[in-house]
């Protein structure tokens, strides 16, 4: 422990020097700037930037590239709030509150609060890192198949409790999501599926095509097919705009369990982040004294799944430092980084590397605080975004929208899918479906197909026998079903209460 | 007044039209029939940006810039498991302007999966780069040393081996081998290379096939054995070279590996090909392009045109066999 801190110390030695502090400022506003424009996304941006790094030492290179990773996760919320439209999976969850805050004239507070949440989660996840990278490398690990399926299922299930008033609907759009995820060659044989013969089709629905379809195109069909739901935002004053006593006494308590458990299941390789802020949700909700209120807009619902996937970012790194394995394609960029600079991560980077390791953890430490000191200021130019006149407001989001869609993968096909999309989400959106849950289906699908064939193969098709053998799996897919169980009951109590009071 | 404006508009853009028609002309040929094209060329990397296989294209436009008469640019088509670029490259003009990356999936995505067209045969090579061998792992703890080892685990015991996709280049070799011994091995599918390589570490399955350059980081530490080269010579490198290979321990009929090449599409005249086959040949004489070609793991091992061809048509008789003899093992 006291090694580290001395460790530590060198570190921020070796990284506050005015070139590193100007390339983590750089990083921070580049990353904050393409999380808030979507499809813009941190590899394409990246890969863009990466020759402009080669004159510069390893660290400050380091320092550059990761300050856009994490400042992309603060900037993804801001487009999440403001309209309704989240630029990756990790800010989905955002969304619920978010949006009906900003909603009611109080875009700043929304604003405000997911900034700082960001930051108790990032600070905590740096400390997390600091102390622990090296042990939780194991953990990570021992991960297999088993606990993978396990670990999706309870997740999907979750998500059919927190999204949304329908439980049933919610299950379905789940099911859709996963559904839609076995579109082109799968994973595992390399066959194509419900693909038409279309070689677009091959590489599946892209996610972000998807979730800028079914939520920035729906918007716009909503705002078109549908006006008078629209409204003018409500009153905007500007003591409304920051966080007051209240929302802080709120918030503190959800703010720090929700980065403590983003941290934990941010560890979990690959969908660890995304599954972070549901759970994080779901339990603020299930522990809140006011649950029913999730959805309209109350602050600890924004706090919570910010600190969490904050928190989980810097847990993804763990495997990536301490073992130079890289889980998510964003992770792999960041390893072409250090490979540019020659150095390739792996088991012995931390032991032959400690000046970097302990430079880049510094780094951190100091690029939540930049983040949050860059992003406090704009909160008030975004918040009042919203009162830009609807009808100028809504061209520009579309055309952002479609730029976006085109940008993914400089493919007009994806651009006609997003629209395709969009209309498909403006249509099972009417019907009450719900498009978070798909989403998060859509983008789960690989691993729950994945992580269920390879738990067939290794117990010869016998999923009881697995589960059994893995105690871990075991007690996670049970909580996952009790869980269930519990929130469909209670949701169809209601429902039939309703229906009894109608009838009455 | 605005009228005026909006035809003189359309005017402009009838002209640049005209003449950009007129400018077909892709590039110029000398009297020794040396081609040189008229502007940048575009190179399709069926890899998203930053990935290994881009990073080498990059090598090759930015290290080796001095060779090509115009500036090479890297054009990245990334999804459907390669099918994108690769359709796009066959559907270019083959008036030496656009070339395209080609890796080992120009054969094996045709022979072990689904694809829209039989690449090896409606591309035309250009010419191969680098090689690269695959190598057997093991889990540290295991006490599988050598290749006789794992035919004695795979005879008397259930050892659980990490691909990263079925039936693709880092699967069949094991299947392969525990045929050719007798037996069987339990393939667990993960979603590629890293993804392999924790499970091993993480205890989840016992042995892998990788290439060298996912592996070496965990040899050097000590994570993990290389017990094997699939190939029949052993690499240079100070961490593999006293890895024995495959045909030293008396395993010849198993081998495989990879290649990095570049192809055209099909029809592309004679003095073009010639200029791409000259310009990598001369590009692999620099000592930064051969160095970043090593780093990725692969041994610089230069192939013309009708070399590469024939590396392809090995590959596509070598795994119609191994297919065939393997039957419905590598989808079950």
């Amino acid at each position: 422990m006291f090694d580290s801190l001395l460790l530590l110390l060198n570190g921020f030695v070796d990284c506050l020097s005015l070139m590193n502090i100007f390339c983590a400022i750089v990083g921070s506003l580049l990353g904050s700037l393409i999380g808030v424009l979507p499809g813009l996304g941190i590899s394409g941006t990246v890969a863009i930037l990466l020759p402009l790094t080669y004159g510069m030492s390893p660290l400050s290179a380091l320092i550059m590239i990761s300050g856009i990773y994490f400042g992309s996760q603060y900037g993804g919320a801001i487009t999440s709030i403001l309209v309704n439209i989240p630029g990756e999976a990790t800010s989905i969850v955002t969304c619920f509150d978010g949006h009906p805050m900003a909603r009611e004239g109080k875009a700043g507070k929304a604003l405000c609060i997911s900034s700082i949440a960001s930051f108790v989660g990032g600070f905590i996840g740096t400390l997390g890192l600091t102390f622990a990278a090296a042990a939780l490398a194991r953990v990570a690990l021992s991960f297999g198949k088993v606990e993978f399926f396990a670990i999706v299922v309870f997740g999907l299930l979750l998500l059919t409790s927190i999204s949304g008033k329908n439980q049933l609907k919610g299950l379905i759009s789940v099911a859709l999501g996963v559904l839609l995820g076995c579109v082109g060659l799968d994973s595992l044989y390399g066959k194509a599926r419900f693909t038409f013969g279309i070689v677009n089709l091959y590489s599946g629905i892209d996610f972000v095509t998807f979730i800028m379809g079914a939520y920035g195109i729906t918007e716009l069909l909503k705002a078109i097919c549908i006006p008078e739901e629209q409204g003018e935002v409500l009153e905007f004053s500007l003591r409304d705009q920051f966080p007051n006593k209240k929302d802080y006494k709120e918030c503190w308590l959800p703010t720090l369990r929700a980065s403590v458990l983003g941290f934990a299941v941010g560890l979990v390789p690959g969908a660890g982040s995304t599954l972070s802020t549901f759970f994080a949700y779901g339990m603020e909700k299930g522990l809140s004294k006011h649950p029913e209120k999730f959805g309209t807009g109350v602050p600890e619902g924004i706090a919570a799944p910010e600190a969490a996937n904050n928190a989980a970012m810097y847990a993804g790194l763990v495997p990536l430092l301490s073992l130079g394995l890289p889980f998510t394609s964003s992770m792999a960029l960041l390893m072409n980084a250090f490979i540019i600079h020659g150095i390739t991560p792996g088991p012995l980077f931390i032991s032959e590397h400690p000046d970097l390791f302990w430079g880049l953890i510094a780094s951190m430490f100091l690029g939540n605080i930049i983040l949050l000191i860059i992003n406090l200021p704009f909160v008030g130019l975004w918040a009042r975004l919203l009162k830009v006149d609807f009808n100028i407001l809504m061209p520009l989001i579309t055309f952002i929208t479609f730029a976006g869609g085109y940008a993914i993968n400089y493919s007009v096909f994806d651009m006609g899918m997003m629209v395709a999309c969009g209309f498909v989400g403006f249509f099972l959106g009417q019907c009450g479906y719900n498009m978070a849950a798909l989403a998060v289906g859509l983008f789960l699908s690989p691993t729950f197909e994945g992580s269920l064939l390879g738990t067939m193969t290794l117990y010869h098709g016998d999923i009881f026998a697995a589960l059994w053998d893995r105690k871990l799996a075991l007690v996670i897919i049970i909580l996952g079903i009790a869980a269930f169980i519990f929130s469909s009951v209670k949701s169809s109590r209601k429902f039939f209460a309703e229906r009894n009071a109608m009838k009455a | 007044m605005k009228k005026v404006l909006l035809s003189l508009l359309v005017l402009l853009m009838a002209v640049t039209m005209v003449f950009a028609q007129g400018q077909k002309e892709s590039g110029s040929v000398d009297a020794d029939g040396n081609w040189t094209p008229s502007k940048e060329v575009s190179v399709i990397v069926s890899y998203a940006a930053g990935g290994s296989t881009d990073l080498l294209a990059r090598t090759f436009a930015n290290e080796a810039a001095s060779v090509w008469a115009t500036p090479l640019v890297i054009n990245n088509m990334p999804g459907g498991g390669n099918a994108i670029g690769f359709s796009a490259l066959r559907q270019a003009a083959p008036d030496g302007l656009t070339i395209g990356n080609t890796n080992s999936s120009v054969v094996v995505n045709c022979l072990t999966g689904e694809t829209p067209f039989v690449y090896y045969e409606e591309l035309q090579p250009i010419c191969q780069v680098g090689f690269a061998p695959y190598i057997v792992y093991v889990a540290k703890d295991s006490p599988i040393q050598n290749l006789a080892d794992l035919e004695e685990a795979v005879k008397t015991r259930d050892v659980v081996m990490a691909a990263n996709n079925r039936g693709g280049q880092t699967h069949w070799e094991l299947e392969y081998f525990a045929m050719k011994v007798g037996s069987d091995i339990t393939a667990v599918i993960y979603d590629g290379g890293s993804a392999s390589i924790a499970a091993v570490l993480g205890g989840h399955a016992e042995v892998t096939v990788q290439a060298p350059s996912d592996g070496q980081e965990y040899v050097r530490s000590g994570d993990l054995r290389a017990i094997a080269v699939l190939d029949d010579a052993r690499l240079e490198t100070d961490i593999y070279k006293d890895v024995p290979t495959s045909v030293e321990q008396g395993y010849g009929w198993l081998q495989n590996g990879f290649f990095h090449g570049y192809s055209a599409p099909k029809g592309i005249g004679e003095a073009q090909l010639k200029y791409f086959e000259d310009g990598f040949k001369k590009a692999l004489e620099i000592p930064e392009v051969r160095e970043k070609i090593e780093y990725y793991g692969f041994t610089v091992d230069y192939q013309d045109a009708e070399g590469f061809r024939q590396v392809w048509l090995d590959t596509v008789e070598q795994y119609k066999t191994v297919i065939a003899e393997l039957g419905d093992r590598l989808t079950e």
